[in-house]
């Protein structure tokens, strides 16, 4: 194999790890701050790009630039689904979670199916073949927007989780939401923030996607196993931990494309992803 | 949440009894269309009968069950189409490699303490890892799959007349209703439901919870097995896209939970429902595909989920409001 080509694998296997990255910073948001896991959190990423791929083709609206109208649905629906149904299994054991969330997403799935049907299904947009040429290399142009966007939404979510009083909140209900409470803060009120804040990244992950990747109303679970993977290997408890998680992940599968088929490629990452749960249940980051 | 259940009275008995006497005279009264949904609803309660031993009555939530209803289908379906063994002993080879498998995965979760939705997770991983494998590997059919001959052949659990299909399925129900029924009895059963309700307590009880583990799997996982022998001999085809699929992973779970988890009736109540409705849905007249009619009955199937699990978390037959509210206590 040429190295140029080896190089170019890898620096696709960047571009598809932010993306997985942000994908997996609002399930890993919930998991961290309110112990709720969201095995939905993948159809809200294929919700977002249905919207995305309706405005598309209903008025030619580009599918980033959708983003501006996506986002704030996805902060009104996550807390919409939050208030009337996360809500009251917030102190239930992980498994409640999991089958409520699993309803959800099976709701969501068969809506997507009614209306648009099971097809694969892509934007083409202008831009869509496009390449960026750097010296031997071709980077598609659509996939270098998505993983821009990507690092600059994680890196966005980084900072207000570090600097706001909203994000100190959120960190301080994950270290002990009792103390918190005592503290003055709103702790129901942060909950439902920080899973509205979810749904966002959610939906600006989504977005990005029709550009260049194939989605169908089932790859929502697709989505789904890949965050869980990332927060096994990166932790839920740091966003820095999520985005090692996602370069990981997105590295691994494209040396593995390479060096195996596509489908080994695939099985080789769950087999470190057990690797993972057995050497580090707490991801890289975590504490031991 | 156990209690001891007082001995059957007469009107369970003769409850039972009809019961009995109806589902053993079904294939006389349904046509065959009628008779393949009796086999397919039956075969799905099955299956989440041995789901609910797992996740239902040992906490064990796996969402690898298809790894074991795979390994049962390609065992005897392999040891049939390469060395002509009947599919009545491949059962038992391949509940075999079922609980071997469960064994392993068993053994190495207690090693490592995976538990909880990370031991879903390693499940869902194995099914991913062993999926991708099968599809590659062209001497197990790789993903085009295996076809059985269609023909009449008893001694190799293949049959024309669909009514002997149905005798079996729901013999293999009674067995897995019967097996549920005395582990739920014995001291294996209330170890389990000791570990479901809190591990670490139950370890410090004095609770084996390692070996517990690893026999409701191992059980569990030759059940299901088995189950995928009889999917092999009944649809005549298997492929690791379907066997191992999320579809039957899913109907297995949404059977148990809906219907009543740590129940011996509960899973055979859920997923005998779930079959029902998808047929009466297709039956009303509103000209709905087949295959709308599935959409909007999997779309209610999660309304159903939802709902059951925020205002019934036991489920249908399952002491629901009790269980939650000791839940709430034991957080609080």
């Amino acid at each position: 194999m040429h190295p140029l080509d080896i190089v170019q694998a890898l620096l696709y296997g960047v571009v598809y790890g932010s993306i997985y990255a942000l994908a997996a910073s609002g399930f890993a948001l919930t998991l961290g701050v309110m112990q709720i896991v969201n095995f939905a959190h993948g159809h809200f990423i294929v919700v977002a790009g249905f919207l995305s791929l309706l405005l598309f083709r209903l008025w030619a609206v580009d599918p980033f630039v959708s983003i501006a109208a996506t986002v704030p649905l996805a902060f009104v629906l996550g807390a919409a689904i939050y208030s009337l149904v996360l809500r009251h299994v917030v102190m239930e054991s992980h498994h409640t979670q999991i089958m409520v969330t699993l309803g959800i997403g099976l709701i969501i799935e068969n809506v997507l199916l009614l209306a648009f049907g099971g097809d694969l299904r892509l934007a083409s947009t202008g831009y869509t073949s496009r390449t960026l040429r750097l010296g031997g290399l071709a980077l598609s142009v659509p996939k270098v927007v998505a993983a821009v966007l990507a690092v600059v939404t994680v890196a966005l979510l980084w900072a207000m989780l570090r600097y706001t009083k909203l994000g100190k909140a959120i960190r301080a209900s994950t270290d002990n939401w009792q103390a918190a409470t005592l503290m003055g803060i709103d702790v129901r009120r942060v909950r439902l923030y920080a899973f509205g804040l979810s749904a966002v990244t959610a939906a600006v992950a989504g977005s990005s996607l029709p550009t260049f990747y194939l989605l169908s109303p089932f790859s929502g679970i697709e989505f789904l196993l890949k965050a869980f993977a990332i927060v096994v290997i990166g932790g839920v408890e740091d966003v820095r931990g999520v985005v090692i998680g996602g370069l990981l992940l997105g590295l691994l599968e494209a040396a593995a494309g390479m060096l195996f088929s596509a489908a080994i490629g695939s099985a080789f990452t769950f087999a470190v992803v057990l690797v993972f749960l057995a050497w580090r249940p707490s991801g890289l980051l975590g504490r031991a | 949440m156990f209690q001891v259940r007082p001995l059957p009275n007469t009107g369970t008995a003769v409850l039972t009894v009809t019961l009995v006497v109806v589902v053993l005279a079904l294939p006389m009264v349904l046509n065959s269309y009628y008779l393949t949904l009796a086999v397919s609803a039956a075969l799905w309660a099955y299956l989440s009968l041995c789901w609910n031993l797992s996740g239902g009555y040992a906490g064990l939530f796996s969402f690898g069950h298809t790894a074991f209803f795979a390994a049962g289908a390609y065992t005897s379906t392999l040891l049939y189409t390469e060395l002509a063994v009947s599919p009545w002993l491949g059962m038992f080879a391949g509940a075999g490699m079922g609980a071997l498998l469960a064994l392993i995965i068993a053994v190495l979760a207690v090693r490592y303490r995976i538990r909880g939705m990370y031991f879903s997770l390693a499940t869902v991983a194995v099914v991913e890892i062993l999926r991708p494998v099968l599809d590659t590997w062209s001497s197990v059919g790789g993903s085009t799959g295996i076809l059985l001959p269609l023909l009449n052949s008893p001694g190799n659990m293949l049959f024309i007349k669909r009514a002997y299909y149905y005798y079996v399925i729901v013999g293999l129900v009674a067995v897995a209703m019967l097996v549920t029924w005395m582990i739920a009895r014995s001291r294996l059963g209330y170890y389990a439901i000791a570990i479901r309700e809190d591990e670490t307590a139950a370890e410090v009880s004095g609770v084996p919870s390692a070996r517990v583990k690893r026999q409701m799997l191992a059980i569990s996982a030759a059940l299901t097995a088995v189950g995928g022998t009889f999917y092999a001999q009944f649809y005549l085809f298997i492929q690791p896209e379907i066997v191992l699929g999320w579809d039957p992973q899913m109907q297995m779970i949404l059977g148990t939970m809906v219907g009543g988890p740590g129940t011996v009736a509960g899973p055979v109540v859920g997923s005998l429902a779930f079959s029902v409705l998808t047929e009466v849905l297709q039956l009303l007249p509103i000209g709905w595909s087949p295959e709308i009619a599935a959409i909007v009955m999997r779309l209610i199937w999660g309304v159903i989920l939802v709902a059951v699990m925020l205002y019934l978390p036991g489920g249908l037959l399952g002491m629901g409001l009790h269980a939650r509210k000791r839940a709430r206590v034991a957080r609080a």
